[in-house]
């Protein structure tokens, strides 16, 4: 019984980091109705930064984490401004093929400039667990949940009592409206699209404090995120969040009691379930 | 079972209708029958249910409670492509064009589904074309061309699945009074060869002039029924305008 | 059959079929060789995605699965049972199609990127399935046993294998074109413009999605089959990859979208370079060829959506254009 509720545990843990990537794609969604397919190799992207923070500065990942969430909402600002929107006006197949096109063109970027050896940072509390009630935690995972939840706790004070933010959850719900009440809705556009990589620059800094980085590193993370968003609702924050622990859950439960490699196969079967059963999600996301 | 009428069977029928959102009533107990050749006006404020119907009648919704009965068959619960190859066919308010194919090319493809071969269906299309008098546009891409266009398009690939009873979502919306009235006339030609129509509408002057009877819808409910001009001194049907703008 | 349109078109066309049907009595570099199977392979491939992709508007991501099964089974049955790979390329293509049909069922009501996560995640979850499972030797691979033979499909040389895969092409886009002019293929494309649309003038929309489906998958398996015995050794993360979908799609979407030639331009631009990419460049620059294909990816995704078959359109309109102008002047001086 101990060792389920350690995989519960663990579930929980990691959930927290499939939330926080899965916020990220899930806003992106909710504004502007496209899919980022490269949000994986963001997080990447994001990891190797950190890792980068740390070979050149030795900063410690939670010290560089600041820095690459500002890098990656700059990088996800421009990249709006200068491929994606170009997609958004473009037939049904542009909007796959651009995040899917720069999904492949960073992924072997990566392997070319970094090669595919992994990379990790030591850290003097790397190691560190402490043991509640006969239950492991690792104290960097413990760590990267919390921000976790602060950035979802953060994000949801911004959408909700900022100018910039409710600029923003307007768009979502009407891109003509907000255009007539003044709002840039292309500006909002790529403010949103720079916060959703900003985001998945947080996932990954945390990350490095207990995991390791390599070119594919970012896609089970994504799939997992896609399932997760689909789970809570798309479009929906909370959906998120609750959609990343149960998936995390479900995954570490699941990895125990068959076998690892068929945690993709579990999110599937989760996947496949939510769809049939409601396909809005557990919150009733937008599906169109 | 219906029991049928000896003197005029209706060709379709409406019986006890009603849809819940939620807990949202949309329709509630609506009852009617529509007749061959005839043109009946279904009016209504705004958030009444007229499109809420017409998705319930071609199936895209399922009723909780009621059932439709067309040509003596109930069809309640068939499925979209279903109810179409029945005999019903609409147009949607916001328009659908088969936006990358040539007008003539959308409507072949509806004419498909009673001729099989490419050259029998394009040889109905082109009747169909000349009936909503769109011969000037059949090369033109469906998505480039003004909404007046798409909106006879719309009608005509209606018309080319060989529909007996037409529903017509609002077919005079952003169009002048001149091409509503060509519209009109069209329909009415159409109404001639023996298709019941359907018609919801916002502007009066559409469907009060060209039907032979109206009913009304408010909140899901059917308020009255009647000739037009038994509608527009309905005390009801004025209270339930009240406050609307409406183009007459 | 449509009367054929003298043309610019139709003669650069069949000077590129005449170029590929005496290629192998040129070229003589098994290298060069190996590159015109794989561009013909893929150019085969993206038609049978084009069924799904282009013509019906399915935008699959999982048609690797189908391609390995056609693959794994042909190579089962000729190493276990001793079935010979036209026959058992055959079976593979039945099984692929009850598979289409079968995990197509639940993704019919799915629309846009719902539709596009499940096909990924079916085929990931077939591959893991293949990786896993002993009988096919998992994550072992398979290698086919090197005994030429007629009814073993392994030749010696490259030419058979040439002629083969471009046989397979020219069926394969026969079956494409005869899909479009019928009414399969006209109510495939109304469902791409408009799912709803097309339910209301009466098509079936799940029956038309499933027969697309199950006829791609089949295509893709015979592709698979003809993989395993050119290459002689399948891997489930070889084959069923997620990277081949995407390829598969590519090359589709890089010619043109829906368009009949579409995959065979576009195997021809990107495949040579891919292949230049891949067997120069080992270990991490690998990559390059993915760089490459990402970059055309994105370029279709922002600047040129309908591929290079949409961008020749362009330009013949401009000439057209020209030219219209040029027939006007004179037919008013003839007046």
């Amino acid at each position: 019984m101990n060792i389920i509720s350690q995989a519960i545990v663990n579930g929980i843990l990691l959930g927290g980091m499939y939330s926080l990537i899965a916020i990220g794609l899930t806003l992106i969604w909710g504004v502007m109705r496209i899919i980022n397919w490269a949000h994986g190799a963001m997080v990447m992207l994001s990891m190797y930064l950190a890792f980068f923070g740390y070979a050149f500065f030795g900063f410690d990942p939670l010290i560089s984490l600041p820095f690459v969430a500002i890098i990656m909402f700059i990088f996800g600002y421009f990249l709006q401004m200068f491929l994606i929107q170009r997609s958004l006006n473009s037939p049904w197949i542009s909007r796959l093929c651009a995040t899917f096109g720069l999904m492949m063109l960073l992924e072997s970027l990566a392997l070319i400039l970094w090669s595919s050896d992994w990379k990790a940072i030591p850290l003097s509390y790397g190691t560190w667990t402490f043991n509640i009630g006969g239950i492991l935690i690792s104290f960097p995972r413990f760590i990267a949940f919390l921000l976790a939840l602060l950035m979802a706790l953060g994000l949801h004070l911004f959408l909700n009592h900022t100018e910039m933010g409710k600029a923003i959850k307007a768009t979502a719900q009407d891109r003509e409206i907000a255009g007539l009440m003044g709002i840039n809705t292309l500006q909002i556009y790529r403010i949103t699209f720079g916060l959703g990589l900003a985001i998945t620059g947080v996932a990954g800094a945390s990350l490095m404090t207990f995991y390791y980085v390599f070119p594919k590193v970012g896609f089970p993370f994504a799939l997992t995120a896609y399932i997760v968003c689909v789970l809570g609702g798309l479009g929906r924050l909370n959906g998120a969040i609750l959609g990343g622990l149960i998936i995390g859950v479900a995954q570490s439960v699941g990895a125990y009691l068959i076998s690892p490699e068929y945690k993709m196969v579990i999110s599937f079967a989760f996947f496949l379930a939510v769809l049939y059963f409601r396909p809005g999600g557990i919150f009733g996301g937008v599906t169109e | 079972m219906k029991l049928e009428n000896n003197t005029h069977r209706p060709l379709f029928e409406a019986d006890n209708i009603s849809k819940n959102f939620g807990g949202l009533k949309a329709i509630n107990q609506v009852s009617f029958e529509i007749y061959q050749k005839e043109i009946v006006g279904l009016i209504g404020p705004n958030g009444a249910g007229k499109t809420t119907i017409f998705n319930l009648i071609t199936g895209f919704y399922r009723p909780n409670k009621g059932q439709f009965y067309f040509k003596g068959k109930n069809i309640t619960g068939l499925k979209p492509y279903q109810i179409c190859q029945q005999g019903i066919g609409r147009t949607f308010q916001i328009v659908r064009p088969l936006s990358s194919l040539s007008v003539l090319e959308n409507i072949i493809t509806a004419a498909l589904l009673r001729h099989s071969s490419y050259g029998e269906a394009k040889q109905e299309a082109f009747k169909i074309i000349e009936l909503t008098q769109l011969e000037s546009k059949i090369d033109k891409i469906a998505g480039s061309v003004p909404l007046p266009d798409k909106k006879r398009l719309g009608f005509a690939q209606a018309l080319a699945t060989g529909a007996q009873l037409l529903l017509l979502d609002e077919v005079a919306a952003g169009l002048n009074p001149k091409e509503i009235d060509q519209f009109l006339t069209i329909i009415q030609s159409v109404s001639h060869q023996g298709i019941a129509i359907i018609m919801v509408e916002h502007v009066m002057r559409a469907v009060m002039n060209i039907a032979q009877r109206i009913l009304v819808l408010d909140h899901g409910e059917l308020i009255a029924e009647g000739t037009p001009k038994s509608i527009a001194d309905n005390k009801k049907v004025i209270k339930a305008y009240l406050g609307e703008d409406y183009a007459v | 059959m449509r009367k054929i349109k003298w043309n610019l078109e139709t003669v650069l066309f069949l000077i590129l079929f005449f170029i590929l049907i005496i290629l192998p009595l040129i070229v003589k570099s098994p290298y060069l060789m190996d590159t015109a199977i794989t561009v013909l392979l893929f150019a085969f491939l993206g038609n049978a995605w084009n069924i799904v992709g282009g013509l019906s508007g399915q935008a699959s991501l999982g048609q690797s699965a189908y391609y390995g099964i056609g693959a794994y089974t042909s190579t089962i049955l000729m190493i276990k049972f001793g079935i010979s790979p036209w026959i058992g390329m055959l079976l593979g293509a039945g099984i692929a199609s009850c598979a289409a049909i079968i995990l197509g069922y639940p993704s019919l009501r799915l629309k846009g990127p719902y539709f596009v996560f499940f096909t990924i995640g079916f085929a990931e979850s077939i591959r893991v399935l293949f990786l896993t499972w002993d009988w096919v030797e998992g994550s072992r691979g398979i290698i086919v046993p090197y005994e030429t033979g007629l009814n073993k499909m392994i030749f010696f040389g490259k030419e058979p294998y040439y002629y083969i895969i471009f046989l397979f092409l020219i069926l394969g886009m026969m079956i494409t074109y005869l899909i479009r002019q019928s009414k399969m293929g006209r109510y495939c494309i109304a469902i791409r413009e408009d799912d709803i649309m097309a339910q209301a003038i009466g098509i079936n929309t799940a029956l038309y999605k499933t027969y697309a489906f199950a006829i791609s998958a089949a295509l893709m398996a015979i592709g698979g089959s003809f993989y395993a015995q050119y290459v002689l050794f399948i891997h489930p993360n070889d084959i069923m990859s997620l990277n081949n979908s995407l390829i598969f799609m590519l090359i589709a979407v890089a010619g043109g979208i829906g368009r009949l030639f579409g995959p065979l331009i576009g195997a021809l631009v990107i495949m040579p370079l891919w292949e230049y990419f891949r067997s120069t460049f080992g270990g991490r620059y690998a990559g390059l060829g993915i760089v490459f294909a990402g970059m055309v990816i994105l370029l279709i995704g922002t600047v040129a959506p309908y591929g290079i078959l949409g961008i020749w359109d362009v330009l013949k309109r401009k000439r057209t254009k020209s030219t219209q102008k040029g027939g006007q002047i004179e037919n008013e001086t003839r007046k």
